[in-house]
């Protein structure tokens, strides 16, 4: 799931060695802390949060076969 | 005035319009008159899209001299092959349309345009030659890409699945079919993770391919076209639904791809007219039985929106000005 999100992540960006993904498992949901390069935040949210909104959906139909959630959480540093 | 001076062009940007109808006159921009007939128009899922029109009249001296080394040939022949060939992808349908003139009705005139669009494809072989070698190999490596890409994306997601190639995907488009283990788990509620993974591919290839990129879109267990039908039948089932209760039918909110399905699943059938209203992802389409509306098929919408525009400018210039402004901006190009 990590692997996944990492991927995606640095397939979307302009500084793919920027892209950091933390991953937090709880008992039933894990949390995926997803950090990018400042100016790439707008390629992983995407117009409308659309590209976020895609990935948190197919995180999801793969998290469906364990039945534990998944929380993608994009970080934006200050 | 000689007749073979004046020529008019389509293309999708009036710069483009002029340019190409400059080279075909072989004239400078100054040695013309360029009148723009229409304006460009995006258009809306491939509806009410259009292509600007220019006629450039070469002016009187310099006609005789330039006239010769390029003669202007007949107008419906000359701008074909140079229009398919730059301009194919995004309508071809209307580049051929040349005595199209200036359009009230929207929608009943590009409809039937967007429905030729394939056997007018096969029609143009010249602008068909030219632009094949090189899109093929667009095409393939497209292809490549994307099919690599979204193996990966699989083996991530922990799908036993492979991808393949779909061929004849339509004239601009590319389409993958992934071969699974028959789950539904790729598919989702309504094909939303299928939606998710076509947007995501669709981004990365986008970034990766630049101008090369093609729209991709990724099917699986023959969804697509199952979902097709289902919208089809859906779609006229409503229709009649409309028509026996005189009331207007609204639909659940859609994708842009299902609406369009909808539409044009009504388009032909003279008793109801076809409409979507509301923004982004709650916008969904409205069949309306036809002795409903006052006005040309489908052109409320539109109208409306000109209306809102033009509300917009004139609270920002005060109405002293109004007039005075107007006239300062009327210009020939």
């Amino acid at each position: 799931m990590k692997e996944l999100v990492q991927f995606l992540a640095r397939q979307l960006v302009n500084n793919p060695d920027a892209v950091e993904v933390k991953e937090t498992q709880g008992d039933t949901a894990s949390v995926l802390e997803l950090r990018v390069a400042k100016e790439d935040l707008g390629r992983v949210i995407g117009k409308q949060g659309r590209t976020a909104k895609s990935i948190r959906t197919i995180l999801n139909a793969v998290a469906s076969r364990t039945n534990r959630k998944v929380v993608l959480e994009i970080i934006e540093e200050k | 005035m000689n007749p073979n001076d004046s020529i008019e062009v389509s293309a999708p940007t009036i710069e483009k319009a002029i340019n190409q109808a400059l080279e075909q006159l072989g004239a400078q921009q100054d040695d013309v008159t360029i009148e723009v007939l229409n304006t460009p128009r995006a258009g809306v899922l491939g509806l009410g899209a259009r292509q600007a029109r220019v006629r450039v009249t070469r002016r009187a001296p310099e006609g005789a001299s330039s006239g010769v080394t390029s003669p202007p040939p007949a107008p419906p022949a000359a701008p074909k092959p140079g229009d398919a060939a730059s301009v194919a992808d995004t309508s071809p349908a209307e580049t051929t349309h040349l005595e199209t003139s200036a359009e009230e009705d929207l929608q009943s005139k590009s409809e039937p345009a967007e429905a030729e669009q394939e056997s007018e494809l096969e029609e143009v072989p010249p602008g068909a030659e030219k632009r094949s070698p090189q899109s093929t190999a667009d095409r393939d490596l497209v292809a490549r890409e994307a099919s690599e890409l979204m193996s990966r994306i699989l083996e991530l997601m922990g799908e036993k699945a492979t991808v393949e190639i779909a061929h004849g995907g339509g004239a601009s488009g590319l389409e993958l079919n992934i071969k699974g283990d028959g789950s539904g788990l790729l598919i989702g509620r309504h094909g939303q993770t299928l939606d998710a993974l076509e947007y995501v591919v669709n981004r990365i290839l986008a970034r990766k391919l630049k101008d090369a990129a093609l729209p991709v879109s990724i099917d699986t267990e023959s969804y697509r076209a199952r979902r097709r039908r289902q919208l089809h039948r859906m779609a006229l089932a409503k229709g009649e639904q409309a028509k026996r209760e005189h009331l207007t039918v609204a639909l659940e909110p859609m994708p842009p791809r299902d609406r369009r399905i909808i539409h044009l699943a009504l388009k032909d059938d003279p008793l109801v007219t076809t409409r979507s209203s509301g923004e982004g992802f709650l916008r969904s389409v409205e069949i309306m039985p036809v002795d409903d509306r006052r006005e040309g098929a489908g052109t409320r919408g539109r109208e409306r929106r000109r209306e809102r525009a033009t509300e917009g400018t004139r609270e920002r210039n005060p109405p002293g000005q109004q007039g005075g402004f107007k006239r300062g901006q009327k210009r020939i190009v």
